[in-house]
């Protein structure tokens, strides 16, 4: 059913790392100024919990109903209703791989490994190379995984909007902070000094620039400053923001 | 650089514009609604009041209808006891009128009757006739009358009557009632 209240601007980001639920409550900036472009944030709210073992071990879901108490604890403490809701998945659940290919615009069927098996899937280009191959970030989720995060989100009531990878996430952060100057190329020289690790493109410097940390909230920057890029990255690739704010 | 997300959600613009259409329909539905509800129940308490009225006009004129009718009911009783005390004469057979026609027609052109006595059972008549053989004609046709029985001449006397010479005829029957 549809509600009444009119759509606020207003994001709740969720990932799900390892055996980690981080939960972001990230509202529009208005005082701030723009950084390259892009707007700014506060973060009003940030629970970061460990799951059980029972809940989620070796970076598995067994438990979503666990997740959906938590999701709701959080939401009702804020009193956070209707707010769209962005997830970031790194997961064993999901199959993340960069893989080379000697075609710079493949179609689904070049990448076979991935469709035998009953996954949602898709790829993305990132770079080339210089023997003339393209690496692609590829990532996929089985049905019946992406089947438990849609019911956990009819379950909690979320307006889920996105559920990408975190990966995913950090990609279109990177790339929407570079503006008019990404390139391709660019990527593939920073992906390849920090070894692909996606993690690392970018550094805190954007989390300062992008995300006013509301003062009565006390967070372990070092340790959360990788899920705040991602959060980040959530909001401004889920194109939730340009809509709400 | 394109998105990958595993969902196909309804956009936010999209869920907005759907959550204005059902304001604006909840909205328009309730207007309606109470719009109709305004103007019938205007028009049923309309209604109420008529039938109200109407109920109490009848109200205030029931008495004097039911004592109309009451008298009206005595007024048919009392015609109805008078209509069944005269109802046997209405009958031919019983009617003095009818009889009287009888005897009339029985009468020719220089006799007529001079008087008729009627009681419950006898008859008497007196007839002034021109001739002795007339009176006997007008005896004998008296005498075929079913309502006459035993029709007896009384007396037959010559008289003078406007200077003429008549016969007067007396005659005494007994009325046969009953005879169809």
């Amino acid at each position: 059913m549809l509600s009444l209240r009119s759509w606020p601007s207003e994001v709740v980001t969720i990932i799900l790392h390892t055996d980690q639920l981080i939960i972001n409550w990230i509202k529009p900036h208005k005082k701030s100024s723009t950084y390259k472009g892009l707007p700014s944030f506060e973060l009003k709210a940030h629970q970061a919990i460990t799951l059980e073992t029972t809940a989620c071990n070796q970076a598995q879901i067994f438990n979503l109903t666990v997740l959906k108490t938590h999701i709701n604890t959080f939401l009702k403490t804020h009193k956070i209703k209707n707010a769209p809701v962005a997830m970031a998945l790194s997961m064993h659940d999901v199959i993340e791989q960069f893989v080379a290919s000697a075609i710079a615009t493949p179609d689904k069927n070049n990448f076979t490994f991935l469709s035998s098996g009953n996954l949602v899937w898709d790829y993305l280009y990132l770079y080339p190379h210089d023997d003339g191959t393209f690496t692609f970030y590829v990532c996929g989720i089985k049905q019946e995984q992406l089947l438990q995060y849609k019911l956990l989100a009819i379950s909690a009531n979320l307006q889920l909007k996105a559920l990408l990878t975190s990966r995913m996430a950090l990609l279109q952060l990177y790339r929407l902070v570079q503006g008019p100057a990404f390139r391709h190329s660019q990527l593939a020289v920073t992906m390849q000094r920090n070894n692909n690790n996606i993690d690392q493109l970018l550094g805190t410097e954007v989390i300062h620039r992008l995300l006013t940390i509301g003062k009565n909230i006390s967070i372990n920057f070092s340790q959360q400053a990788p899920h705040l890029r991602t959060s980040l990255g959530l909001v401004l690739s889920s194109d939730l923001y340009e809509r709400t704010s | 650089m394109k998105t990958i997300n595993f969902i196909t959600a309804l956009s936010p613009r999209r869920h907005k514009e759907l959550t204005r259409w059902y304001q604006l329909s909840t909205l328009l539905l309730i207007a309606i609604l109470a719009a109709i509800t305004i103007t019938t129940g205007r028009q049923y308490l309309l209604f109420a009041a008529l039938n109200k009225q109407v109920a109490q006009e009848t109200a205030t004129t029931f008495t004097t209808t039911m004592n109309n009718m009451h008298a009206l009911k005595l007024q048919e009783q009392e015609l109805e006891k008078k209509l069944a005390s005269i109802a046997p004469f209405a009958t031919p057979k019983n009617n003095p009128a009818h009889i009287l026609d009888l005897i009339h027609k029985t009468m020719s052109g220089s006799s007529f009757i001079e008087s008729v006595v009627l009681d419950k059972t006898t008859i008497t008549m007196v007839v002034l006739c021109a001739q002795t053989a007339q009176a006997m004609e007008i005896i004998s046709s008296l005498q075929k009358l079913p309502e006459l029985e035993g029709l007896t001449l009384q007396s037959l006397q010559p008289q003078q009557h406007a200077e003429q010479s008549v016969v007067r005829v007396m005659m005494k029957a007994t009325l046969q009632t009953g005879v169809a």
